[in-house]
């Protein structure tokens, strides 16, 4: 019978692969044995590029031939998925895929699936969530069981980086799932912390089956490059050595797009890639960078998981992730079919300061939790996003996010197009978040401890993850003696300083009142802009340190105001005199302000904007109806004001809700067409 | 995690993502639990490993992942039969997602495999007690005496009084109210448990879904003094025989029940109350007075507790004994309880 199984097996390799020689890892055919022989479960670690998909497509056949159900196969990462699936349909096993993107489709598939026609059906994690998936396709699906696979499994555990509330509700399925069904959990992840966590919640049905995680080649570099201008003169200088193409990580969206501008600007051919991209354009960068037609992908950790490119020659870091399974992970895509790749890290000044928002930021808050869940209780019937935002006083985007956090944790469940308190108790898990923030930061002390150490990077990175290697790699900046540091041209860098202050960013006019009824044109906005990001490499910190510390804006900023909407902006129509928003708590701050940047346009500026009732910092209000409500009658016109196109002028923009009010106002009394101006957008980071 | 016994009494008996092959109904899934155990097996070798096994008795985890030909062979099970076990075995995935979709929203399926499972339905109703059931809220109240109203859902105003007099005493003896959750008497009580800060358990037999979704229902379960529940699909809509079902589990599940008013001969309040008198599901006491319907006479002739009075009621609560301190039993105990007791 196993006997039987082996060579039904390998015969069906060879036709996978198309080579009548191929042998099997030992591990594949020990996976393959125990679920379809068995019709076990088994937690597969192996690296990328293994070749787990050989496991799963040949189970899939075996077990199809046995007279099971079809295969249902969860992965956050589909897209990377067609060749494989184009391998598989030389066993005869045919694909089908359900996802945001095919509704349309989905009729048709659920037709298929029905007629036995579908072997494999790949959903994202995402799909398990969608109402009309769950009540229609699932139990359809699900009617005959078949082989259950879970990719990137470490998914499953919140001590990685990689969390995915979705995958909770699989670690729950599976609970309800009696032996017999195969289960096959894949996961690349080299950390035996979240293994361990991953195992825990598994149970001990799951056999674990293990290869190596040995790599060898990649040259680990680290740097420590505070000033934002030395780093892209570096980057530009470096990169255009390398052999080979690479990628750029940085921490947020807003830095892939300076830099890969940079590095164009220097004549390198660079694409910016984060989550925010749509897919066609990431996939077409993704296969770009496979087929070697662009020299460096500048992204997020969007790009990851999964992206297997084993001639990629150089993975830089233009900042310093949080942790070193995290940087393990991206640097560890380099080179593992080359006998010399490169890993290299910077850190800069402002690495801390964006780590510390993304730990703060991983865990919804306890009060804010709490009272979104009362809300929903006291109500005991459906609400819509909108009418919990009128009752909790947080943004929109953090409002989704905890709502989904709080369906996987069975606190609400979705209802129509609003939400519902379930009727299972539930209380906020402060244990779970105090450890998980406990290890955050010691994870943070660990990436200080691998920039600053002169022993071996790899030995000590490898240390962190629990796989103790004693031998130094030999390969490393301090295990080779070669440092990548170098000295430059102080224009070059005086260049990557004047390249940064021109980070403009446009003010987007609101259309709608936070009731969702329309701003009448004429009493919209116009598109402004904001000199700088607040806290930012070019003007920011200027900027910062006029408001937080002088009291008073730098003359240089003053000429890179006049300079911006002179020279780059341009505004149409231009404008014919100044307005500002006042303040009464620091009542000069933008008034002097204003009529300095006034006189240096040759304008004159007016105090026609007065201010007559205090309100809460906008920047303590959550969302827009918050923010609306907070400032809607705090402002009124005093007397006269000129017509004609009016600059107006505020310190800093977020909410984009003062400007706003303030240019209705004008209207109101009779101005022409609002250019809103700020000096700062201090608009939340993103990092996907 | 749950036991496969319990999964495997959800996917035999459950009616959930069922549509090729009929799941067992509650007395079918007795007698073939009674089966597998019978003895001798039809393969004495292979029947007595697998006994061994288990040390004890089979539970219904024991006929998973087993093909037609070896349910025959193993269990001496008939062909159709060991066709529907592995029919609805296949449909594992699917059962487990809505398990699992289900328990999110607040909906726990209970088998009589679980702990939370109320000990007196079995105790009470043996193979007639329902493998499985879905409640919401508090479910230790299942397992605490409770004093039962029922009667019809065309209720005069002085029956109503009744009712809402019941409940309240329930309330004030700090016992749970056990009811239907049907319009007419069901509701009265309940609403009047309700308010006057009483628990209530209540047993329907159709829509635990819809009744879910009404905002005093949920403030009910998030105060948590109310578990409601169905050993139906949650979203059953409503059958003449739903509703005799579910009348039995009322007299189980209450120390004594209440019939406010039955018509004579004829309806559920009738059908249900004479069915308990005759199989001794509980304690059954029918209202004399004001507001009684025209069977109450016939159903005190059937044996039926006459009361007239609330001191009447908490005479009979004083003197009866609590059935949740008489036994406290585990899930194989209760199996072999049971399969000692063979039926008809
Ligand atoms: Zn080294």
């Amino acid at each position: 019978m196993g006997h039987d199984l082996d060579s039904k097996a390998l015969a069906l390799l060879r036709r996978l692969t198309g080579d009548p020689a191929a042998a099997f890892r030992p591990e594949q055919l020990e996976a393959i044995a125990a679920l379809a022989g068995e019709r076990g479960r088994v937690l597969l670690v192996q690296r990328t590029g293994w070749g787990k998909s050989v496991v799963y497509f040949i189970a899939t056949r075996l077990l199809r031939d046995r007279g099971l159900g079809p295969t249902l196969l969860v992965s956050p990462l589909l897209a990377l998925m067609r060749n494989q699936i184009e391998a598989a349909e030389r066993l005869g096993v045919r694909a089908a895929t359900i996802n945001s993107s095919n509704r349309d489709e989905w009729a048709g598939v659920e037709e298929q699936i029905d007629a036995d026609e579908v072997d494999v059906l790949l959903i994202s994690p995402e799909r398990l969530a969608n109402q009309q998936f769950r009540s229609e396709v699932l139990p359809v699906i699900g009617r005959r069981s078949g082989l259950l696979v879970i990719d990137e499994a470490h998914c499953i555990s919140d001590w990685g980086h990689d969390f995915r509330p979705d995958y909770r509700r699989l670690v729950r399925v599976l609970g309800l799932l009696p032996a017999g069904v195969p289960v096959l959990c894949c996961t690349a992840t080299a950390n035996d912390r979240v293994l361990a966590d991953v195992t825990a919640q598994l149970g001990a049905d799951f056999v674990p089956v293990r290869g190596p995680l040995a790599r060898s080649g990649l040259r680990l570099h680290a740097l420590d490059k505070p000033s934002q201008a030395e780093r892209l003169v570096w980057l530009a200088s470096v990169i255009e050595e390398l052999p080979g193409t690479g990628i750029v990580y940085c921490l947020t969206v807003a830095d892939t797009g300076r830099v890969a501008a940079w590095l164009r600007s220097q004549g390198i051919d660079a694409r910016a890639y984060s989550g925010e991209d749509d897919n066609e354009y990431r996939r077409a960068v993704e296969q770009d960078l496979l087929a070697n037609r662009v020299k460096v992908v500048v992204a997020t950790s969007a790009l990851g998981m999964g992206f297997d490119k084993p001639d990629l020659a150089f993975v830089i870091h233009y900042q310093s992730p949080g942790s070193p399974v995290a940087y393990y992970q991206q640097v560890g895509r380099a080179g593992r079919a080359l006998t010399e790749s490169w890993g290299i890290l910077l850190r800069g000044v402002e690495d801390t300061d964006i780590q510390d928002y993304f730990i703060g930021a991983a865990f919804p808050p306890a009060g804010l939790a709490e009272r979104t869940v009362d809300l929903l209780e006291s109500r005991a019937a459906s609400m819509t996003t909108r009418e919990i935002l009128a009752g909790v006083n947080v943004t929109q985007g953090r409002l989704e996010n905890l709502l989904k956090v709080l369906e996987v944790e069975g606190a609400v469940e979705r209802d129509g197009r609003g939400w519902l308190r379930t009727l299972a108790p539930w209380s906020y898990d402060h244990g779970r978040v105090t450890s998980v923030t406990a290890l955050r930061r010691a994870e943070q002390e660990q990436m200080r401890g691998y920039i600053s150490t002169d022993e071996c990077r790899m030995r000590l990175l490898r240390g962190y993850l629990d796989d103790d290697d004693p031998e130094p790699c030999g390969l490393c900046d301090n295990c080779a003696g070669q440092s990548l540091d170098r000295a430059f041209d102080p224009a070059v860098v005086q260049q990557a300083v004047n390249f940064l202050r021109k980070s403009e960013r446009v003010i987007e006019p609101r259309r709608q009142f936070p009731d969702g009824k329309r701003i009448a044109v004429d009493n919209r906005l116009e598109e402004g802009r904001s000199l700088a990001v607040w806290g930012d490499g070019g003007w920011g910190r200027l900027v910062r340190r006029g408001k937080q510390q002088d009291g008073r804006f730098d003359e240089q900023i003053i000429a890179a105001a006049r300079d911006l909407i002179r020279n780059r902006w341009r505004p149409d129509p231009a404008p014919g005199w100044v307005a500002y928003v006042p303040s009464l708590r620091r009542p000069e701050l933008v008034r002097d302000f204003a009529h300095r940047l006034a006189q240096a346009l040759g304008l004159a500026c007016t105090d026609a904007v007065v201010k007559v009732s205090d309100t809460e910092p906008q920047k303590t209000m959550q969302n827009s109806q918050q923010q609306y409500r907070n400032i809607k009658d705090a402002f009124e016109i005093a007397g006269e004001v000129p017509s004609g196109p009016v600059l107006l002028v505020d310190d800093m923009v977020d909410s984009r809700w003062t400007l706003t009010v303030v240019g209705l106002l004008l209207r109101d009394a009779g101005t022409g067409p609002v250019l809103p101006f700020a000096l700062a957008d201090t608009a939340g980071r993103s990092a996907r | 995690m749950r036991c496969d016994d319990s999964l495997a009494t959800f996917l035999l008996v459950s009616r959930l993502c069922a549509e090729d092959v009929r799941p067992f109904k509650a007395s079918e899934y007795w007698s073939l639990l009674d089966v597998i155990n019978a003895d001798p097996p039809v393969d004495a070798e292979q029947g007595a490993d697998a006994v061994q096994g288990r040390g004890d008795l089979l539970g219904p985890g024991a006929l998973l992942n087993k093909g037609e030909d070896q349910l025959v062979r193993d269990h001496g099970l008939p062909d159709d039969i060991a066709g529907r076990i592995a029919g609805l075995s296949e449909r594992a995935t699917a059962v487990a997602f809505e398990l699992e979709r289900l328990d999110q929203s607040g909906i726990r399926t209970v088998t009589v495999f679980d702990e939370r499972y109320p000990r007196q339905w079995l105790d009470r109703l043996r193979a007639k007690a329902p493998p499985l059931v879905h409640a919401a809220g508090a479910l230790e109240l299942l397992d605490a005496p409770g004093l039962g109203v029922v009667g019809s859902r065309d209720v005069s105003h002085e029956g109503g009084e009744v009712a809402k007099e019941v409940a309240r005493l329930a309330a004030r003896r700090g016992l749970p109210l056990v009811s239907g959750g049907a319009r007419g008497v069901d509701q009265l009580a309940m609403d009047a448990a309700f308010e006057a800060g009483g628990a209530v358990v209540g047993i329907l037999a159709e829509s635990l879904s819809r009744k879910l979704k009404r905002p005093e229902v949920r403030r009910a379960v998030y105060d948590g003094g109310t578990v409601m529940c169905t050993p139906y699909r949650p979203d059953a809509p409503f059958s003449a025989g739903n509703a005799m079902g579910r009348n039995k589990l009322i007299y189980a599940q209450a120390t004594l029940t209440v019939v406010v008013a039955s018509d004579d001969g004829t309806g559920g309040t009738w059908s249900g109350a004479t069915e308990a008198l005759k199989h001794g599901y509980g304690t059954v006491a029918v209202w004399r007075g004001a507001g009684e319907g025209p069977g109450n006479e016939s159903l005190q002739q059937q044996g039926a507790l006459p009361v007239s009075g609330l001191e009447d009621v908490e005479a009979l609560l004083d003197s009866a004994h609590d059935p949740a301190s008489a036994s406290s039993l585990g899930a194989m105990d209760q199996l072999s309880l049971f399969t000692t007791f063979r039926p008809g």
